[in-house]
């Protein structure tokens, strides 16, 4: 019966009342959420396929677009730049690569990697105008420009886990782990196990080298989605 | 858009006549492009394919009800595109960039959905996809016409059941509701088999 549910829901037809049961349904019932997530997947398959036929089909009928001359010249100066930018970063990152002895904290950053920020589309406008501010910066790394706006949405929102591990995630980009380690420490729930990563990176970019090896030990020991890096990490350390 | 203009449109996309989807498309195409790569600083081959697959989700929303009336068509494009925008760029940056399009559609697709998901979950929902990828397609061509038509109208369009029954001739939106379900079960059935046959 619940299959039909998870239908129904999926396709956008469960209204009021019934949607919101069968949401708090979904948060409680690990076996229902496994068999919504499954349709899901199904679903965004085949949706995905048939758009790529249809896009397909839609450029033959439509053709290509007629942009200006001077967008496409845009383009082409934009991709000598880009090039010529390349070339500097290959000579920087050969410097780079000179080895050297490295600190904890540059071991953090090896593995670290930005969260991913949240989409919030269908909370409030404001909220998804800021996260939306957030973003182009962040994506570009710029996340000193970022970290305004993260800070704003998780003081707007202090119990939600996922501006508490973007806000977090910003602050160790901007090399501020004492900040990021007390907001890791406050998560639990569905993100603890991203948190818990991100807390031993942000001990050890704090130079707390015992307290991150236990954290990546405890990681290690476990079905975790960042096990085997907090395996190597480990090893390295 | 006039009312009458609007349902012009929405028959011309219905009966896909395509002189409805070339309207929109040369109403909206430098407008959007233009102002994509202007907020956003994104490219220009970036900007032209969010664009056609805002043209897409324009058809789609044309065709399940969900665009009512339309009173400009650039502004109402340019809001499809700065979603698509934003959805993709959530994805790039959970996954790094696509590799091909129909790899772009998933993300697309997936995007809407994360909300409310851990970020394990969500690693599961994209694997779990990928790996049904190559099976949904398949099994769903070896349902009968009939299973098809009415697993396309109602997954892909997102049609209301009263209109799949007036457009596939059922009684009652309810005999939709049984005959979409029977469909769907054989449906599972097939990708079961698909899936085995790879293996």
């Amino acid at each position: 019966m619940f299959e039909e549910k998870i239908q129904d829901y999926i396709e956008d037809r469960l209204v009021g009342s019934e949607k919101e049961t069968f949401e708090k349904r979904l948060e409680q019932e690990q076996e229902l959420r496994a068999g919504y997530l499954q349709e899901l997947a199904r679903h965004t398959a085949l949706i995905a396929q048939q758009r790529a036929k249809d896009k397909e089909a839609l450029k033959k009928v439509l053709g290509q677009s007629d942009l200006t001359a001077q967008m496409r010249t845009i383009r082409l100066i934009t991709h000598i730049s880009a090039i010529a930018a390349g070339i500097l970063m290959l000579f920087l990152i050969g410097y780079l690569l000179i080895p050297k002895q490295q600190s904890p904290a540059q071991f953090a950053m090896n593995y670290f990697e930005p969260y991913p920020l949240s989409n919030i589309r269908g909370e409030s406008t404001d909220q998804q105008e800021v996260m939306d501010k957030a973003l182009v910066p962040y994506q570009q790394g710029n996340f000193g420009e970022a970290l305004p706006y993260l800070r704003q949405l998780q003081q707007a929102n202090p119990t939600n886990s996922q501006f508490k591990l973007n806000l977090a995630s910003g602050l160790m980009a901007e090399g501020q782990p004492e900040e990021a380690i007390a907001l890791l420490k406050t998560i639990s729930g569905q993100s603890a196990d991203a948190a818990e990563w991100y807390l031993a990176l942000a001990y050890l970019q704090d130079g707390q080298v015992d307290v991150a090896k236990g954290i990546l030990q405890e990681i290690g020991g476990k079905s975790h989605f960042r096990k085997k890096q907090a395996m190597e990490l480990r090893e390295e350390l | 858009m006039t009312d009458r203009a609007f349902i012009q449109l929405q028959q011309q996309i219905q009966s896909n006549d395509g002189r409805g989807l070339r309207s929109v498309f040369e109403q909206g195409n430098r407008y959007c492009v233009r102002t994509l790569i202007k907020k956003t600083n994104c490219s220009l081959a970036d900007a032209e394919d969010i664009f056609m697959d805002a043209i897409l989700i324009f058809r789609e929303n044309m065709l399940n009800g969900k665009l009512k009336q339309l009173s400009n068509t650039k502004t109402y494009l340019f809001g499809i595109c700065w979603n698509l925008w934003r959805d993709l760029n959530y994805a790039r940056g959970r996954w790094k960039r696509e590799q091909n399009e129909v790899q772009r559609q998933l993300y697309l697709a997936i995007e809407p959905e994360t909300k409310g998901l851990s970020s394990m979950e969500v690693e599961e929902l994209k694997a779990e996809a990928e790996k049904q990828l190559h099976l949904v397609q398949k099994a769903l061509n070896m349902l009968n016409e009939s299973c098809q038509q009415l697993l396309k109208l109602v997954y892909l369009e997102k049609r209301k059941y009263a209109e799949v029954a007036e457009i596939m001739g059922f009684a009652s939106a309810n005999v939709v509701k049984v005959s979409k379900y029977r469909c769907h079960k054989k449906w599972l059935t097939e990708i079961e088999k698909t899936g085995n046959d790879h293996v």
